[in-house]
């Protein structure tokens, strides 16, 4: 009985097969449809989500040091003093006269000199360091026209002679000694600090107020002449030896 | 019994088309991870060189540039190259400097050791004028110095002549908490472990902060113990380092972010997961800020999550199943946006084929009924 029963089956299923499986067909080719569209959707989303618009770059380096190179020099102020005095003793008296004057000393920073090396920009702390030269005093400008004077003669000397004479003598080295000058620690720092500063301002005008930017000295681009660095800092009294010579055809000379 | 053997291959068929299905679409949370990653620009390694090596932190802009050599794509090579080079040059001069006026030479009296210490590689503590230079620096330091935990490492630096490999270590951790790069828990373990003679402990200590410093430089070193609160912190960050070519690479670039995933591992260091995580970290490290913030928001775990046939198959087969698994990924990921609807489609199509047949048999049976009864 089982052998006589399975021969139709084996009829139907043959029947089955000659038919094209139109239904699954296209229940499967709507789900591919469905899901591909919806997988490509997702895919998409996802890579969207990670790229961030790069609208706003960092500007290239080289351009931004090119454009700090225009600037040239970042100046700073110092206020301070210069006393000089000369005196003469002899049989007829004494006569000493001291001149105090208000000095400015200018400092600057070339950044003419800065290279594309000299700025570089970090991707990681998104944040500008600048290398520039140590400032230099540029500048020392004696106001003798708010100088202040005192004058003493002995009991045989003139006043309108020898102390004039003395005062010339003691002005003549107001230049000379103000150009000596150097900056106590305390007003370098205040030159490093306020060149920082003023730097910073500068690339901050240049990259946006948001920047974080970072600046340092440079001691490889180190003045031509070391002895005008503020580097080489030396508390000085502003005391002028008596009998200190006029340095012949300094310039800016004495008053 | 007789209609399930009749359907004996449309069976299969749709056991294979699902096992596959659930193969790939399993995998579509980390397919995608993947692709997020691939789509990120790479790091710019030698602008970052370049801005380490001006602000005169040498022996990372060194370690950059090699992990960038290691990894990045042909066109950011030659880049790479010329500010690796660049940066040597300026280490010589620099370390030639300090060698011929001493330590006062370089630049801001108070910090010459902690910028020497960030100028240089670790292999210049090998031999040589630099490692005496170091350990004659650790010891300048102490002159007026009342902070109590650098006169303890000065004492350490006594104990470490039992360890000459690591004499300059504590001039490192002076430099590091001159700079205030030690956290107040290291410090104060440093501290009590000193006081208590506690020599096998300070040592394995040292030889940690050793391995990070050959990794990820010496002044690399010292940042990262900004980041580390107990010696078990350094000794994991070193582990970290050590396992990882690029370990020392993605801790730089990951900062906090990546010292905490590795210090919060409760897993061993050779776990499949601990693994994975460190292979995702230094993925994300690799693609820079982008990458660490998608790394932030939690993109990273589906990749540390391993797929179950990995597991399978290392279970089987003692290969290395995660290399062959990440080299099919690699070859599926741009297809898998077309290949998941394909097999979706093969698994409803043997579906809706094996109940279309059996509805068909059932009709032609319910229409042959009387005869064959």
């Amino acid at each position: 009985m089982g052998l006589f029963r399975r021969a139709p089956d084996r009829v139907e299923h043959a029947r089955v097969r000659r038919r094209w499986p139109l239904v699954p067909l296209a229940l499967a080719g709507a789900v591919f449809g469905g899901l591909l569209l919806y997988m490509r959707a997702v895919e998409r989303g996802a890579i969207r989500s990670v790229l961030i618009d790069d609208a706003e770059a960092a500007r290239p380096v080289a351009g931004v040091a090119q454009s700090i190179r225009a600037m040239k020099l970042v100046t700073v102020e110092v206020n301070t003093s210069v006393t000089s005095d000369s005196a003469d003793d002899s049989w007829r008296g004494l006569v000493q006269a001291k001149v105090t004057a208000p000095v400015r000393l200018l400092y600057g920073a070339d950044l003419s000199r800065l290279s594309a090396s000299s700025v570089a920009f970090s991707p990681l702390e998104k944040s500008w360091l600048v290398r520039i030269p140590r400032p230099q005093r540029i500048a020392t400008e004696v106001c003798t026209d708010s100088e202040q004077v005192e004058v003493e003669v002995g009991w045989m000397r003139l006043r309108s002679r020898a102390g004039e004479y003395y005062l010339g003598l003691a002005r003549r080295d107001l230049s000379a000694l103000a150009r000596e000058i150097r900056l106590s620690d305390e007003d370098a720092r205040f030159v490093h600090a306020t060149t920082r500063e003023q730097v910073e301002a500068l690339l901050r005008k240049l990259i946006g107020s948001e920047a974080r930017v970072r600046v340092e000295f440079d001691d490889m681009l180190a003045p031509a002449d070391p002895a005008a660095a503020t580097r080489e800092v030396a508390v000085h009294e502003s005391e002028s030896p008596a009998a200190a010579p006029a340095p012949p055809g300094a310039p800016g000379g004495s008053p | 019994m007789t209609r399930l053997w009749r359907a004996k291959w449309g069976l299969l068929r749709l056991a294979l088309a699902a096992f596959l299905l659930w193969v790939v679409a399993a995998d579509t949370g980390a397919r995608l991870a993947r692709l997020q990653l691939a789509a990120m620009p790479d790091f710019d390694y030698a602008a970052e060189v370049a801005y380490l090596r001006a602000a005169g932190r040498y022996g990372e802009a060194v370690m950059v540039a090699d992990a960038g050599l290691a990894s990045a794509d042909a066109e950011a090579q030659p880049a790479i190259e010329r500010e690796r080079a660049a940066t040597v040059d300026e280490q010589g001069s620099y370390l030639r400097r300090a060698k011929d006026l001493g330590l006062g030479a370089l630049s801001g009296q108070g910090t010459s050791l902690e910028s020497l210490i960030g100028a240089v590689a670790a292999d210049f503590f090998i031999v040589g004028d630099i490692r005496d230079l170091v350990i004659q620096g650790g010891r300048w330091v102490v002159d007026g110095e009342t902070d109590e935990l650098i006169l303890v490492l000065s004492g350490v630096g006594v104990a470490t002549t039992v360890a000459p490999e690591v004499d300059w270590v504590p001039a490192l951790l002076k430099a590091a908490r001159k700079a205030g790069a030690m956290t107040r828990g290291l410090g104060e373990w440093v501290l009590r472990a000193a006081k208590s003679a506690n020599k096998d402990a300070l040592l394995a200590f040292c030889r940690d902060v050793k391995t990070l410093a050959e990794k990820a430089s010496p002044g690399g070193a010292a940042r990262l113990l900004r980041h580390a609160e107990t010696p078990e912190d350094v000794a994991k960050l070193a582990r970290f380092v050590e396992r990882n070519p690029a370990g020392a690479f993605a801790l730089h670039v990951s900062g906090r972010h990546g010292t905490d995933l590795v210090k919060g591992t409760a897993r061993a260091a050779d776990d499949a997961a601990t693994l994975a995580a460190d292979r995702v970290l230094i993925a994300a490290a690799k693609k820079g800020e982008r990458g660490l913030a998608w790394h932030r928001a939690g993109g990273w775990r589906p990749l540390a999550r391993p797929h179950l046939v990995v597991g399978v198959a290392k279970a089987l087969w003692k290969g290395n199943a995660e290399e062959l698994a990440a080299r099919l990924a690699a070859a599926l990921d741009p297809r898998g946006w077309w290949l998941v609807p394909l097999l979706g489609a093969w698994v409803v199509f043997e579906l809706t084929l094996l109940a279309w047949r059996a509805r068909a048999q059932a009709a032609f049976r319910s229409g042959l009924g009387p005869a064959t009864a």
